[in-house]
C-alpha cells in the first residue's frame, strides 16, 4: 500500500509538470500582459518597456518558464507584483476556504445522493424513483451559477433566511461560517447530488440482483441489513470513483461559485489573476487546484483497497 | 411435531410470471411431501422449474408484483405462502437453509466467510458476536474445511469452488434447519469435488437428521444419494417414485429418455437424446406437455393433460399410456 501510494505521488510529478507547462504558455496567448494590466489607463511605451525589463517578461518565453519552474521545485512559487505578497502566502491564506466549500458541497453531495439513489433503487419506477431522475436531470443540466442566483433570491432576499455572501473564518464563528457556507454548498453539490445519486442507484441495481443479495436473504436477513450494510459496500466502489472525478468538478466549480457568494477563496483569487494578467498568481493557484485534484483521486484509489478485499495495491 | 407428518407439504404449488410476452407458467399445480430426514430428488431439464420450486418453498419469490404462487406450502404445519416477509425472515435460516448453484457468487466478497457465517446464528438465535465467531469456526470444522479458524478471517475469493460450497453448507447447518434445499450444489464443481461435496451433504443429513430437497440435472447425482425422485417436465411432476423403481423401472416416457440419454461405456452405438426443445413455457402445449417431443404420443395427449397418479406402490406417473395398460 505505501508502496503504491508512493508509486502513484511519484506519477503525479510529470502529471503536474505538464500541466504547469500547459497552463504557462496558455495564459500567455491571452491578449495584454500583466504590464498593460498594472499600468492600465495610464499606459505609455516608455514605462511598459522599463517594468517588462525589471519583471523579465522581455526575456524568452522558455527561459521564463525555466526560471518560474525552478522557483516552485524549490517552493517559490513567485511574487504578486498586484498583491504585492508573496503567491504561496496569498493561496495558503484563501486554501482553507476553497477546501471548506469543496467539503461542504461534498458532505451535501453524499448525503443527498446516496441515500436517494439507494432508495431509488429499491423501490424501482415508485414515487421516489421519479422524483430521484428528475433531480438527476435537473441536477446535472442546472448550472451552478444560476442555481446560485436563484438561492440567494429565494432564500436569502425573499425568506431572508441564510446570507447571500460574504464569508466568516471558523475562528470568528462557527454558527456564522457554516450560515455562510449552506447556500453555496447547495448551490455546487446539487450537481453533484445527482451525479452520485444516479451512480448510487445504477451500481445499487446491479448488487442488487446479484446471487450473493438472494442468498443472504435465504439466510433470513433483515432487508435493511442487506440493502446497506451487504448491498450498499459492494456499490460503494463506483460511487467513490464518481466522486473523485466529481472533486474536479467541486475545484473548478468554486471559481463561479465563490465570486456569486464573494468568498475569498482559491476559485476567486484566481478569477483575479485573469484579470490582472497576474501570471506567477494564477499558475500557482493552477498547479494547486491540479495537484489538489490528483491527491484526492490517489486518496480514493487507496479507499478502494480499505473496501475491497480483492483490490491488492 | 409428530415423526410420521412430512415436514414439507407442497400442495397444488404454481409460480407464474406475468412477462412481456405474457404469462409464463414457470411451476404447474405441483405437490409433493418430504419427510423428516428424507433426502428428495427434483429432476429435469434447464428451465423446467425446479429452481423456481425451491425458490417458492422459502417465498423468495412472489414479492414483486408480477410474481404469483399459488396453492399451499405447508412446512412445519403452516403455509409458508401466507407468510409476511418479516415472518419469512425468521423462519429462513433457521429452519429452512438454500445452497445454491455457484458457490462462487453465493458469498458477498467485502466480508469475512466467518463473518457471513457467523451472522446467521448471530440473527436467529441472538447469539452474542464472539460466540457467534466461535460456531462459525465450529461449522467450518464439521463441514471439514482445514485449519477454520484461519479460514474463517479470509475473504471469498480467497476460496476455491468446492472449499466454498462447504462454507455454504456449514453457513446453512449452522441453526440446524429441518429444510435443506441443494439448488443443483455440485453444478459448479469440478467432478471430484463434487463427490467430496455430495458425501458431505450425506453425512450431516445422517448427523443432523436434516431433510433434503436436492435440485439437480445430473441422474448420477440422484443415484448417490436420493430416496426419493421427482421428474419435473415444463413445471410439472411427470413421474415421482423411489429412486429404486425409477432406475429400474421407468414408467414416463420423459424419465425413459432422460435414463437413455445418459452415456453407458458398456453400451455400443450412438447416444439416444430426447428428440425437440423444450415448450415455451409462455405457450405451453394443450394437452400433456411432452407430447410434441413423445414418440408414442396418442391423440388424448394432445387434448387433455394427464394427472399424476398413483399407479401402484408408491410410483405416481402422469400419462395417458398409463391409463390405456390398466
Amino acid at each position: 500500500m505505501v508502496k503504491y501510494a508512493i508509486k502513484r505521488l511519484l506519477w503525479a510529478v510529470p502529471i503536474l509538470f505538464g500541466i504547469s507547462v500547459i497552463s504557462f504558455f496558455v495564459i500567455r496567448l491571452v491578449p495584454g500582459d500583466t504590464v498593460t494590466a498594472i499600468l492600465g489607463a495610464h499606459y505609455n511605451e516608455e514605462q511598459a518597456v522599463f517594468l517588462r525589463t525589471k519583471m523579465g517578461l522581455d526575456r524568452s518565453i522558455v527561459y521564463q518558464y525555466l526560471i518560474w519552474i525552478k522557483g516552485v521545485i524549490q517552493g517559490d512559487f513567485g511574487f504578486s507584483a498586484f498583491t504585492h505578497k508573496p503567491v504561496l502566502d496569498s493561496i495558503l491564506e484563501r486554501l482553507p476556504i476553497t477546501l471548506e466549500l469543496a467539503f461542504i458541497s461534498l458532505v451535501t453531495a453524499v448525503l443527498i445522493g446516496i441515500p436517494m439513489g439507494a432508495l431509488a433503487a429499491v423501490r424501482r419506477n415508485s414515487l421516489i424513483d421519479n422524483f430521484a431522475s428528475i433531480w438527476g436531470m435537473l441536477g446535472v443540466s442546472i448550472p451552478n451559477f444560476w442555481l446560485a442566483t436563484l438561492l440567494i433570491l429565494v432564500v436569502s432576499l425573499n425568506l431572508g433566511l441564510l446570507p447571500s455572501g460574504n464569508f466568516i473564518p471558523l475562528g470568528e464563528s462557527l454558527e456564522g461560517n457554516i450560515r455562510h457556507m449552506i447556500l453555496p454548498g447547495l448551490a455546487l453539490g446539487g450537481a453533484v447530488s445527482a451525479v452520485v445519486m444516479r451512480m448510487t442507484r445504477s451500481a445499487m441495481i446491479e448488487v442488487l440482483d446479484q446471487n450473493y443479495i438472494e442468498m443472504a436473504r435465504a439466510r433470513g436477513i433483515r432487508k435493511n441489513q442487506i440493502l446497506f450494510r451487504h448491498a450498499l459496500k459492494n456499490a460503494l466502489i463506483p460511487i467513490f470513483t464518481v466522486l473523485g472525478i466529481q472533486a474536479g468538478y467541486l475545484l473548478g466549480g468554486s471559481v463561479i461559485i465563490e465570486q456569486v457568494f464573494s468568498l475569498p477563496g482559491i476559485g476567486r483569487l484566481s478569477l483575479q489573476a485573469i484579470t490582472n494578467r497576474d501570471y506567477v498568481l494564477l499558475q500557482g493557484t493552477i498547479l494547486f487546484v491540479a495537484g489538489g485534484f490528483v491527491m484526492i483521486n490517489l486518496l480514493v484509489d487507496i479507499l478502494y483497497a480499505f473496501i475491497d478485499p480483492r483490490i491488492k495495491l | 411435531m409428530s415423526k410420521d407428518r412430512p415436514i414439507l407439504e407442497v400442495k397444488h404449488l404454481s409460480v407464474e410470471f406475468k412477462t412481456r410476452e405474457g404469462i409464463l407458467k414457470a411451476v404447474n399445480d405441483v405437490s409433493f411431501d418430504v419427510n423428516p430426514a428424507e433426502m428428495i430428488g427434483i429432476v429435469g431439464e434447464s428451465g423446467c422449474g425446479k429452481s423456481v420450486t425451491s425458490k417458492a418453498i422459502m417465498k423468495l419469490i412472489g414479492n414483486r408484483k408480477n410474481e404469483f404462487l399459488s396453492g399451499k406450502v405447508i412446512f412445519k404445519g403452516e403455509n409458508i405462502l401466507e407468510k409476511s416477509e418479516k415472518e419469512m425472515q425468521k423462519i429462513r435460516g433457521r429452519d429452512q437453509a438454500l445452497i445454491s448453484q455457484d458457490p462462487m457468487t453465493s458469498l458477498n466478497p467485502l466480508f469475512k466467510v466467518g463473518q457471513q457465517i457467523a451472522e446467521v446464528p448471530r440473527i436467529h438465535q441472538k447469539v452474542a458476536k464472539k460466540n457467534a465467531w466461535e460456531k462459525a469456526i465450529k461449522m467450518l470444522e464439521t463441514v471439514k474445511v482445514p485449519s477454520a479458524g484461519q479460514r474463517a478471517n479470509q475473504y471469498p475469493h480467497q476460496f476455491s469452488g468446492g472449499m466454498l460450497q462447504r462454507c455454504i453448507i456449514a453457513m446453512g447447518l449452522s441453526c440446524e434447519p429441518e429444510l435443506l434445499i441443494a439448488d443443483e450444489p455440485t453444478t459448479a464443481l469440478d467432478v471430484t469435488i463434487q463427490a467430496q461435496v455430495l458425501k458431505l451433504i450425506m453425512d450431516l443429513k445422517k448427523q443432523f437428521g436434516t431433510a433434503i430437497i436436492l435440485i439437480t440435472h445430473d441422474l448420477g447425482v440422484v443415484a448417490q444419494t436420493c430416496d426419493t425422485v421427482a421428474v419435473l417436465y415444463a413445471g410439472s411432476i411427470v413421474e415421482m417414485t423411489s429412486k429404486k423403481s425409477l432406475f429400474k423401472s421407468p414408467r414416463h416416457p420423459y424419465t425413459r429418455g432422460l435414463l437413455e440419454s445418459i452415456p453407458n461405456p458398456a453400451k455400443k452405438g450412438l447416444l439416444n437424446p430426447i428428440g425437440g426443445q423444450p415448450p415455451n413455457l409462455v405457450k405451453l402445449p394443450q394437452g400433456c406437455p411432452f407430447h410434441p417431443r413423445c414418440g408414442l404420443a396418442l391423440a388424448k395427449c394432445r387434448e387433455t393433460k394427464p394427472d399424476l397418479k398413483n399407479r401402484s406402490e408408491n410410483h405416481r406417473v402422469a400419462c395417458w399410456l398409463e391409463e390405456s395398460h390398466e
